[in-house]
């Protein structure tokens, strides 16, 4: 079953393109992938599946409708999408309370795996990698049906980056979760995603099994996508693995 | 062979709020002629802070100890006249940001005719010349053309490669490349990282990525905390890791990139 | 401590100090402000630290209580002043578009009025008292403050930590109150400084005016008033008060200024 439909999605800001006839669906449970490196328009893409910002034309379809509980996101800074005079515990009470939920704040820590003496800190005394699970805690305190990830691990040292990784691919088993990762960095979509679509320039070039995409690329650009991941030695090949 | 570029228990430390943080703490490194030598470290470890202050480009409250023997000369203990005159010339660096590099509001062509004009006292028209020719170098198309351009008419790829021109331009010895292709995208990450392998020169490459380290060095350092955890040679340190850290690094790399089960 | 600080801590000194001294001033003030006790202009003496005025009233008396309205004008017209000058501003901040052109505009007329003839007119037209120059004063001096708040708005509206709290489900009124305006309170509190100093400034002069506070009720401003035929004779009629109104006044920026350094670099 199809959770999200985009359909013949376009959106220009003023005469500048960001994205044009865009289509493709997310299955409920199914990790999507979107890859694309700058002015692709996947942050455009990501913000208007969140109804942020509009579309220009075409729209997308939500089985069941849309609603902010439903419909998650953890962004791409972990530095920055923390509001700095919050405490912990009241950012993470606030999407609680929005919705009316009542959860108990130290298992929500111990969720995404903080101790719950975090509570009273504020988030400038959080590394990089504690705010992000800051960040997916928020997130999923409110039991969403998706979750879209922004580049979850790029501003991330790599000692962190697989932790985090580990994390959200628990959390996603935990609560049936419906994932769309956007990154530039392929080999976090091969390593998390079911499926990956390729944006360049505001357009769709493929969509399709992240297996079949990546050993059998239909378009150059994917390609060459592909081929530019720095590899650890010959040994280590990007595709199969 | 003596080495090009030595450096002896050096330590950069910085006074701040009554404590000493050290940077970098007692670092011994060589790099030979010629060679591309990898730092691996990530945020905090110290590796920026050591490339700043080989540049002697450390300021107060920042203090750099110990020895940085250019060529058996101790660049900490050269005059300011020497020093400006070493960088650029001889060694020279590639930042991380294309954009903060530049000045946006200079013709592309001038930034660089600039560095000939001061290291070589070439005349303008000579300069203006030379600069062409360090943009053809690193294959920017029309460079006669481009190179009456301004910053914000390249694009982030194109920066950074006139960036190498510029710290190329004079030919120097070694060039310290502090994460070259991390603000890039992939896609221009390899033409960078395949134009830096062309110029053939001694290299001090820092990274926080070991994939970048395996493709482009044949020897390499790692650092934490300011400190050398492990060195050798790069299939050795890689292969056949012996620091905890360095084993970290390698199974993160494998982790994302062979699946995390 | 550096040398700012040094200013501004001097400041801080001063205008805690004036608070006290107003708020006691009951309590301490020797003598009644408004008791006639001279027969004629005495200079500063033991018994009259400040001298009398014109009238035979104590100084000192009558500067302690003078200080009680200079101060709470400047503070309840900052007060009013920040109300509005916020209100507009983080509306037109948030909202852009065509709300935020007609509050801009409303600014601009605003701001093009000569104000100090402004409120000569108004102070004019109405009876003169204590309320109603609070309340000019905070009409006529909001757009600074509010050009400022939607400058800040502009900025922190687009941070990611603002798109953050959308996401999750907060409402305009939330993100304005909770989120945006605790993170733009930096400038506006510099701004609420150095409005407490021109609020004295233009308490004084109205007052000197006549068409401020009204005598018999004292205000530095007023006392000046009061001086005018004496600055010859009595010096010290005119320099009490003015000295206190600079101090005030210069308290009130170096803590502006001192602010501003901090609130800076922090950021």
């Amino acid at each position: 079953m199809d959770l999200i439909e985009v359909i013949s999605l376009a959106k220009y800001f003023g005469e500048v393109k960001a994205l044009d006839d865009v289509n493709f669906e997310v299955r409920e449970g199914e990790s999507f992938g979107l890859v694309g490196e700058s002015g692709s328009g996947k942050t455009t893409l990501g913000r208007i599946i969140l109804r942020l910002i509009g579309a220009s034309d075409g729209g997308v379809v939500y089985e069941g409708g849309f609603s902010r509980k439903d419909y998650q996101v953890v962004f791409q800074n972990p530095y920055t999408s923390l509001d700095p005079r919050m405490k912990i515990k009241e950012i993470l009470e606030e999407p609680l309370r929005i919705h009316g939920l009542k959860k108990d704040i130290a298992g929500i820590l111990s969720s995404v795996e903080l101790d719950p003496s975090y509570v009273d800190k504020y988030p400038h005394e959080l590394s990089g990698g504690e705010r992000q699970r800051i960040g997916i805690a928020r997130a999923i305190s409110v039991e969403p049906r998706f979750l879209l990830l922004d580049e979850p691990v790029s501003s991330l040292d790599m000692t962190i980056q697989a932790e985090i990784l580990k994390l959200i691919k628990r959390i996603k088993k935990e609560l049936g979760l419906t994932l769309m990762i956007i990154a530039h960095d392929i080999s976090v979509i091969r390593c998390m995603c079911d499926r990956v679509g390729v944006l360049r320039g505001g357009d769709l070039l493929e969509v399709g099994e992240v297996k079949s995409v990546l050993t059998a690329p239909q378009h150059s650009y994917t390609k060459l996508l592909i081929e530019s991941v720095p590899r650890l030695f010959d040994q280590v090949k990007i595709a199969g693995g | 062979m003596a080495a090009m570029l030595e450096l002896n228990k050096v330590s950069t430390h910085y006074l701040s709020g009554g404590r000493i943080i050290k940077a970098v703490d007692n670092v011994d490194m060589r790099i030979n002629e010629g060679e591309v030598v990898g730092l691996v470290g990530e945020s905090g470890s110290g590796k920026s802070t050591l490339a700043l202050s080989v540049l002697r480009l450390i300021d107060p409250p920042g203090k750099v100890y110990g020895e940085v023997l250019w060529n058996g000369i101790n660049l900490l203990n050269l005059s300011p006249q020497n020093m400006r005159r070493i960088r650029g010339e001889e060694i020279s660096m590639v930042f991380q940001d294309p954009f903060s590099s530049l000045n946006p509001v200079i013709k592309i062509g001038e930034q660089i005719a600039e560095v000939f004009r001061f290291h070589k006292k070439l005349s303008r028209r000579k300069a203006w010349e030379a600069a062409i020719k360090v943009l053809d170098l690193v294959h920017i198309k029309d460079p006669g053309e481009r190179v009456n351009d301004y910053p914000h008419q390249f694009s982030g790829g194109m920066k950074q490669r006139v960036a190498v021109a510029m710290a190329y331009a004079l030919s120097p010895k070694l060039l310290i490349a502090d994460e070259p292709t991390t603000a890039l995208d992939v896609t221009m990450q390899k033409a960078i990282l395949e134009l830096l392998k062309e110029l053939k020169t001694g290299m001090l490459f820092i990274t926080h990525n070991i994939a970048l380290v395996s493709e482009m060095c044949s020897r390499m350092y790692v650092m934490k905390d300011g400190r050398i955890v492990e060195q050798g040679d790069t299939r050795e340190v890689l292969g056949n890791p012996k620091d905890a850290y360095t084993k970290r690094l390698i199974d993160s790399y494998k982790e994302i990139n062979l699946g995390l089960d | 401590m550096r040398k700012k600080n040094k200013f501004a801590v001097f400041g801080l000194v001063v205008i805690t100090a004036f608070c006290v001294l107003s708020i006691a001033a009951p309590i301490i003030a020797p003598y009644d402000p408004g008791e006639i006790m001279e027969s004629e202009i005495q200079g500063p003496s033991l018994r009259h630290p400040f001298g009398t005025d014109d009238l035979g009233r104590d100084i000192l008396s009558r500067v302690l209580y003078g200080g009680r309205i200079s101060l709470s004008v400047a503070v309840i017209a900052v007060a009013v002043a920040l109300t509005i000058g916020v209100l507009l501003g983080a509306v037109a901040g948030y909202y852009g578009g065509l709300l935020d052109e007609m509050i801009m505009r409303f600014t601009d007329i605003m701001l093009s009025f000569p104000t100090i003839f402004l409120i000569l007119a108004i102070q004019s037209v109405l009876t003169p008292n204590i309320v109603n120059v609070m309340v000019v004063i905070g009409a006529t001096s909001w757009m600074g403050i509010a050009r400022l708040v939607r400058g800040e708005f502009l900025t922190v509206k687009e941070r990611d930590f603002v798109e953050a709290a959308r996401a999750i489900g907060c409402g305009n009124f939330r993100i304005i109150f909770k989120h945006i305006l605790p993170n733009s309170m930096g400038p506006v509190i510099v701004s609420g400084t150095l409005g407490m100093a021109g609020a004295i400034l233009t308490e004084s002069a109205l007052s000197f005016l006549g068409l401020g506070v009204q005598p018999p009720v004292p205000s530095w401003g007023n006392m000046l008033m009061d001086s005018q035929a004496y600055l010859i004779d009595a010096p010290w009629m005119a320099v009490i008060p003015g000295v206190f109104i600079v101090l005030a006044v210069l308290s009130l920026y170096f803590i502006g200024e001192g602010l501003r350094e901090r609130l800076n670099p922090k950021e």
